[in-house]
């Protein structure tokens, strides 16, 4: 591709940021407004958002180990935007959560229910403070014209459990985290990959017995075992970056997951899924959408299986 | 042995978590949908 | 015991364990893990209408399902006979995979509870409101122990 990690970090990283700024203006605009199609389509954009979040702390941190040493890089920043950098990743993440739930609320239910509003208009505001320091902080990596002193790139960083290096001691220090992190993994891939594969199999013509909308009823807890992977898989990866960032399976699993979380926005608020009763048959092309749903998360559970075979061994 | 207790506890405390969860979710659905 | 050793030193079982093909262990592995997802997956969603999420959901179609959880069953019982195999001494006299065999035997026969209670009843419905929920947390917890004892395998012994 021609294009090196930090580069592409650098790319990324607009989408929370710029991405973050453009979803809470649409959506403090629809409020004003009082505009419901608008408010929709905000939360559509915050959940594309923290979707797209995630590759962005990845490349992140794969970026910071790529340009740690060279001249003119200060490696105190590094951390410190990493630090700041997983905290608003952390709440942008629930605010993307939330932001889904209103949707799929909102999708079973004449208006968005306000308490769900309420909640995403107050994370997706906080998560912009927070990427928008974490940003900052990120410019001072190679920007010393921004740097008011020296010492200003290590400022306000308060060190807590929410960061890397405690994460990391955490697991080499309890040799139990691992594994059950590990089993919880598996059965959150075994919550999300039923739920998939029962709403995409009705779909695709099984189970006819059933409305879409009755299906629809279970996704909540397919975005549950997502959360629960992507919790345990965070944990994976801070604990053993290096495992990771070197890895072509990562990168696949990870574009796989895209495709997924895509693919989950659509069955959450499209209407014409939404709008199969019992014995309905699907259009065509909803039917390769589901196709493609299943292929995802077909994909996303191969590629992460093959992490220790493909790329390196662990 | 220790191991598998521990891994078991945390286990079960988090499935069981997540399913709290899951299930106010669908009451607050069952709810608001008049079921 | 002897059997055991016989089954690992098989040339089968020699191919899965030292095949330097991603076809040999990583696949069959795997193969064991899309399996279970069949599997442990389509039981969770049965479980879950079981214990009454989406009430309004009809029960009867989802016994398509059951369909895709045998496939998960078939699947898995051959991968995992060759994994077994290919590390039979050990495995064959590990207490914590007998343990995890256990809850897969428990997690099977629950599953065929509620196919004969439930599914070939004459109003599922019904028969899932009076008996389910007891059958349906009995599956779940069965699959979580098994799905744990599993994944613990490679940390123990």
């Amino acid at each position: 591709m021609g294009m090196t990690i930090p580069h592409l970090h650098l790319l990324l990283n607009h989408v929370p940021t710029v991405g973050g700024v453009a979803g809470v203006g649409i959506l403090l605009l629809a409020l004003v407004r009082r505009d419901d199609h608008l408010l929709r389509a905000s939360f559509e954009v915050l959940f594309v958002v923290a979707l797209a979040t995630l590759p962005v702390y990845l490349t992140g941190v794969a970026a910071g180990t790529a340009i740690e040493r060279l001249e003119g890089v200060s490696a105190e920043a590094i951390e410190t935007h990493e630090r700041a950098a997983l905290l608003a990743f952390v709440w942008m993440q629930i605010t993307g959560f939330f932001a889904w739930l209103a949707l799929w609320q909102g999708r079973r239910l004449p208006q968005l229910p306000r308490a769900t509003v309420g909640a995403v208009l107050l994370l997706s505001v906080v998560t912009l403070a927070l990427m928008g320091r974490a940003a900052t902080i990120g410019g001072e990596i190679r920007h010393p014209e921004i740097l008011v002193s020296p010492d200003a790139a290590s400022v306000g960083a308060p060190a807590g459990w929410l960061e890397s290096a405690a994460i990391a001691d955490f697991v080499t220090q309890y040799p139990w985290v691992w594994p059950a992190a590990e089993a919880l993994h598996f059965l959150g891939l075994c919550l999300v990959l039923g739920v998939l594969l029962a709403v995409n199999l009705r779909i695709l013509g099984a189970m006819k017995g059933l409305s879409f909308a009755s299906l629809h009823r279970l996704l909540p807890w397919g975005m549950l075992g997502f959360a629960l992977n992507l919790t345990t898989g965070m944990l994976f990866f801070i604990a053993a970056s290096g495992q990771y960032t070197e890895n072509i399976a990562f990168l696949w699993k990870v574009i796989f997951l895209g495709l997924a979380g895509a693919h989950f926005l659509y069955l959450t608020v499209f209407s014409r899924t939404w709008a199969m009763n019992v014995g309905a048959e699907a259009a065509p092309l909803d039917k390769l959408m589901a196709a493609g749903g299943i292929g995802a998360w077909v994909g996303v559970i191969y590629w992460g299986r093959m992490l220790p075979f493909i790329g390196n061994a662990f | 042995m220790d191991l598998i207790l521990v891994v078991a506890l945390v286990v079960v405390v988090a499935v069981a978590l997540l399913g709290a969860t899951g299930f106010w979710i669908d009451a607050g659905a069952d709810r608001r949908e008049g079921i | 015991m002897a059997l055991l050793a016989w089954l690992e030193a098989s040339s089968l079982s020699t191919w899965v364990r030292e095949g330097e093909t991603i076809w040999a262990f990583p696949t069959i592995l795997t193969l064991h893990t899309f399996g279970m997802g069949l599997l442990v997956g389509c039981s969770i969603v049965i479980s879950l209408r079981l214990l009454g999420i989406g009430r309004r959901l009809p029960i009867a179609p989802l016994r398509s399902l059951l369909t895709v959880m045998w496939g998960g069953f078939w699947l898995n019982l051959i991968t995992g006979s060759l994994l077994f195999a290919a590390d039979a001494t050990r495995r064959g006299t590990d207490p914590l995979f007998i343990t995890k065999l256990v809850f897969v035997a428990i997690g099977v026969t629950t599953v065929v509870l509620i196919r004969r209670t439930v599914f070939d009843a004459p109003d599922p419905n019904a028969a899932a409101a009076a008996s389910g929920k007891m059958l349906g947390f009995l599956a779940l917890t069965a699959w979580v122990a098994a799905v744990t004892t599993g994944r613990l395998l490679a940390y123990v012994s």
